[in-house]
């Protein structure tokens, strides 16, 4: 089954294609603050979470603050949800902020497509809070991702980057996600 | 000079977080006459971001210019990546 055929991953699918929300999925997993955010990556460390996959969830949680603090689309903060499978875990987060278009637009104004954009974040050192001089959460990201053999399903505007079997591959989404969605699949929360 | 990082939390994860960090290290930590090696010590810090890292160094950089950084205790998996992720980004 893929990831988004997951009933859970469906409804926030559903929900993060909507133009305009009012009312959060579920407000048990809906984080406003980041304060709230750190305290939630603390409670996975007690939870024997391996380090570098809450560094990868840090780096996804905190991207989403970094860049869309008080200028949120509608709800406030990020959706983040871990989900035991038989053999798996999966993780979700999204924000209804302004997706990766808008936030490299503002210093790499010639980006035409959400296409482009997602392909940017995903491969070049590059930050989207100008005038800071590294933005190299996502590239972090995939390469640990890559290396333990993880799965990512992330996807903002009609763009989506999957790394699947450790390959990093890109592509058009007919639905639109306002905001960025990200869903990592782990088979083991512990270990490194 | 060594800087117990473990002092600034077990889990240094945000760039707010490690520009906060590099502040007060520059207010209250780091000797007025701090120049040659700077070195950072990982030793019980669980999980380490680049965001984080990366604006601690930043302010350490604004702060003495020039200063060399050295990193010990790294074995953690996340500090290890962390540090190599930012070196492969600064050459």
């Amino acid at each position: 089954m893929s990831i988004l055929e997951i009933t859970e991953v469906k409804e926030l699918y559903n929900l993060m294609s909507e133009p305009r929300v009012t009312i959060a999925l579920d407000n048990n997993y809906q984080i406003e603050t980041r304060d709230v955010f750190q305290a939630k990556l603390n409670s996975l460390l007690s939870e024997n979470y391996a380090p570098l996959l809450i560094a990868v969830l840090g780096e996804i949680g905190n991207n989403s603050f970094d860049h869309n603090l008080g200028s949120w689309r509608d709800l406030v903060g990020i959706y983040f949800r871990t989900i035991k499978q038989r053999n798996d875990t999966l993780i979700l987060i999204a924000d209804r902020g302004q997706g990766l278009k808008a936030t490299l637009g503002r210093i790499l104004p010639e980006i035409s497509s959400d296409l482009e954009a997602i392909k940017i974040a995903f491969t070049k050192v590059i930050s989207g809070r100008s005038p800071e001089q590294r933005g190299n959460g996502l590239k972090f990201v995939t390469k640990i991702i890559q290396k333990n053999h993880w799965e990512l399903f992330f996807q903002s505007g009609h763009a989506s980057a999957v790394i699947q079997d450790t390959v990093l591959s890109f592509e058009n989404s007919a639905n639109c996600i306002f905001g960025c969605l990200a869903i990592i699949k782990v088979s083991k929360i512990g270990g490194n | 000079m060594i800087l117990q990082a473990q002092k600034f939390g077990k889990i240094l994860s945000s760039r707010p977080a490690g520009r906060e960090a590099g502040l007060v290290a520059k207010s209250y930590l780091l000797p007025a006459d701090l120049a040659g090696e700077f070195v950072i010590d990982f030793e019980e810090v669980a999980v380490l971001s680049p965001s984080w890292l990366d604006e601690f160094i930043q302010e350490i950089n604004n702060y003495r210019p020039g200063l060399k950084i050295k990193y010990i205790n790294t074995a953690n998996p996340s500090v290890n990546a962390t540090i190599e992720m930012l070196k492969e980004i600064k050459g």
